[in-house]
């Protein structure tokens, strides 16, 4: 057998002798593509990877940034049991978590409806409606936390100024709004109501937002079904709910995963509202405001290192329940 | 089921006429196609009756009652969609009885309703499947099931075929034919598919630019097309058409071409005007003997082509320039090739000539 295959296989051809520039120019074919994608990795490398393994190093360690590199002493999970022991990062936890639902869900729970709306009743202006919804988007977010600030303001804000008119209103001797609306000015900043202020500005700030991600996912349900479902006579309301609804759903995959990290790592807003401090009572410092003065106040890097890595956590097991809840089914 | 008349029916979009002055009166439980070209305004027609495009002028009754202003629901029609518009979260059975539901229809009349329709159209072990789990003729006849089960007066389609390939589309025909034949149901049926058209209908509707065109039996607009377009839509291999002279001597009507001439057994009112002779090319023969009339006439042409198509030869001829094919059987004894001149024969009473100016078929004087 192995003879036959022998003698029929063709002679091989004489290998020849390549110069040296030649080999040089084959190889080349070797690792240009190497040397093409390399800038990624090394652009990943140092302030993607780094970053993140020295982060996951630090959380282990005790350190004092001020005294060095050999300053680092190893403490093991010390500091993720501090932190998760600890009041401040507990309450911390919690107001984030109060901040997401009650930032997050009225976000999608108006979005959907609201672009449902714009998807059927604007033909022509829907773009300048869609760019006025989107403005809050891309506007600093401390331009919006004054602007709010402003409008909170005990004395002298539009708030208290609308509120208490409503309820000082008088007919006679009778205030008839005086059981819904104060009559006297409202200090916002009180523990009860920061987050509450809190969760209005980013629900304002996002609900735009989110409407422009349904929006747009609404565009690319056919006609067809909306038309076959009217002659099935669905009424315009059955047809949100049995159309538009179920074939959103990966859309609100999407945008509400995007609303769990960002609510998750709530920053901006509740940093510059309460004044960087968190507020009376701590009633408006997040997680990611607890971990910033952990490191940066208090210079405890270890421990801030850990409470990102328990966010971390925190945002993926979630995310993992939004998947659960609302991902593609197998 | 009910009859359903259309009164003047126009359609604007902008300043665009698209349907213009549709006139047609569909009887109870008749099946008729719309057939014309992409663009002609089919699918307008269709919409403005089930109430999906507004009606910019005219009037539509179903059985009898002004349906203009109607909800579709209320017109009680049902449509097939050429892109099936399934509901793609739902599950057959869901998709089916999307429409009972939404019209209150009791749980177990639902239950039946759907059982029936799914046992008639072979969709019972599919029932718990999503549409993108289902073949093309799967989904068709899942969207057959969801415009049967709400028991319409009238079906709707709109080239409800032309998703499918080929030979699925054969056997999707002969289905919908059965449908209509147990149900019963008035149906209005749009296509661009001459064949469909052809074996569905009880009468085509030809549309062309926002006009009727002709209205028949297939037989009627096979055999007797009112006019030039008509006449080359229908039939494939297209009619030919070859240009000619009508001429009257006395009481004989006689066409006239460069070097040879027919005469004609009817008489044409015409005199010397220049029109179109229409012949099917499965109406030539290249011997006097294939055909059984009285009255046989002949042309002589120069061959310029010879093509076998399996069971049949297009034998391509030339006449005072004007490109034409016949088409002959194997069996009858093809002594024709390149470049000779044939003489081929034809029955007189099966040419069909068309007036160039209007485009309309020229009659013979009654008398
Ligand atoms: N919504 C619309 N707006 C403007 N023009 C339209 C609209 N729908 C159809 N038309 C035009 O009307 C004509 C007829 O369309 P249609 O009825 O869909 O043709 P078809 O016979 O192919 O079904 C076409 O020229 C098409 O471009
Ligand atoms: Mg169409």
């Amino acid at each position: 057998m192995s003879s036959v295959e022998s003698a029929v296989r063709p002679p091989v051809a004489k290998i020849k002798k390549r110069t040296l520039k030649q080999r040089l120019h084959a190889s080349g074919y070797k690792w240009a593509p190497y040397l093409f994608i390399s800038p990624f990795f090394a652009i990943f490398t140092v302030f993607g990877l780094f970053p993140l393994l020295f982060s996951l190093f630090l959380s282990f360690h005790y350190w004092e940034p001020a005294a060095g590199l050999s300053a680092m002493e190893w403490v093991g999970i010390e500091n993720y049991t501090f932190a998760l022991t600890d009041d401040w990062f507990q309450t911390s936890v919690y107001n984030t978590l109060w901040l997401a639902l009650a930032a997050g869900i009225p976000q999608h729970v108006i979005a959907i409806p609201l672009a449902y709306f714009l998807h059927t009743s604007f033909k022509r202006s829907r773009n300048t409606v869609i760019g006025m919804y989107f403005m809050p988007f891309i506007t600093s977010t401390v331009a919006i936390s004054l602007v709010f600030t402003t409008l909170f303001s005990r004395d002298f804000g539009m708030i208290n100024m609308l509120f208490t008119s409503a309820g000082n209103w008088t007919i006679g001797d009778i205030q008839p709004l005086a059981w819904l609306f104060p009559t006297e000015n409202i200090d916002w900043n009180r523990p009860e109501y920061t987050k509450t202020m809190i969760a209005f500005v980013v629900f304002w700030r996002f609900v735009g937002w989110n409407t422009v991600l349904y929006l747009s996912a609404m565009q690319t349900i056919p006609k067809d079904l909306y038309e076959a479902a009217t002659v099935d006579g669905a009424k315009r309301w059955q047809q949100f709910w049995y159309i538009t609804v179920p074939m959103l759903k990966p859309m609100m995959f999407f945008a509400v995963t995007l609303t769990i990290i960002g609510n998750l790592q709530l920053f901006e807003e509740p940093f510059i509202i309460t004044g960087g401090t968190g507020g009376l009572e701590q009633a408006g410092k997040t997680a990611a405001m607890h971990m910033y003065i952990t490191a940066f106040v208090e210079g405890d890097f270890g421990t801030a290192s850990a409470i990102s890595w328990i966010l971390f956590a925190l945002i993926a097991f979630l995310t993992w329940g939004n998947n659960k809840l609302l991902g593609e089914k197998k | 089921m009910a009859a359903v008349t259309f009164n003047n029916l126009k359609k604007r979009f902008g300043k665009t006429e698209v349907v213009k002055s549709f006139d047609l009166h569909i009887n109870d439980g008749e099946f008729v196609v719309l057939l014309g070209p992409s663009g002609c305004g089919k699918s307008t027609t269709l919409r403005m009756l089930a109430g999906l495009e507004d009606i910019s002028d005219g009037e539509i009754f179903i059985a009898d009652e002004l349906v203009n202003d109607l909800h579709p629901m209320e017109r009680n029609i049902a449509m097939v969609f050429q892109s099936y518009a399934l509901y793609p979260h739902m599950s057959v059975e869901q998709n089916i009885a999307f429409g009972l539901k939404m019209t209150g229809v009791a749980k177990d009349e639902i239950v039946k309703r759907v059982k029936y329709a799914a046992d008639m159209l072979e969709l019972t072990p599919l029932l718990d499947r999503k549409p993108k789990e289902l073949s093309g003729g799967q989904r068709q006849r899942v969207a057959m099931g969801r415009a049967m089960v709400r028991t319409p007066e009238v079906f709707l389609f709109d080239e409800p075929l032309s998703n499918l390939d080929a030979k699925l589309r054969g056997s999707m025909r002969a289905e919908i034919k059965t449908l209509h034949d147990k149900l019963g149901t008035t149906t209005l049926y749009v296509t661009h598919d001459q064949v469909e058209a052809m074996t569905l209908a009880d009468r085509i509707v030809i549309l062309k630019d926002g006009y009727i065109e002709q209205v028949g039996t297939p037989k009627e607009i096979f055999e007797e097309p009112a006019n030039k377009f008509v006449a080359s839509f229908i039939g494939a291999p297209e009619m030919n058409m070859i240009p000619a002279t009508i001429k009257k001597t006395g009481t004989i009507s006689s066409l006239v071409f460069s070097d040879q001439h027919i005469d004609l057994p009817a008489v044409y009112a015409e005199d010397d005007l220049l029109c179109t002779l229409g012949i099917r090319p499965s109406d030539l023969y290249l011997h006097q003997r294939s055909i059984e009339s009285e009255t046989i006439g002949s042309v002589k042409a120069d061959v310029i082509g010879v093509e076998l198509l399996g069971s049949t030869y297009h034998v391509q001829c030339e006449l005072d320039g004007a490109r034409f094919i016949a088409e002959v059987a194997i069996a009858d004894d093809v002594n024709a090739d390149i470049d000779d001149k044939v003489e081929l024969f034809f029955d007189i009473s099966r040419i069909h000539l068309f007036n160039n100016e209007t485009g309309k078929a020229i009659l013979p004087q009654m008398n």
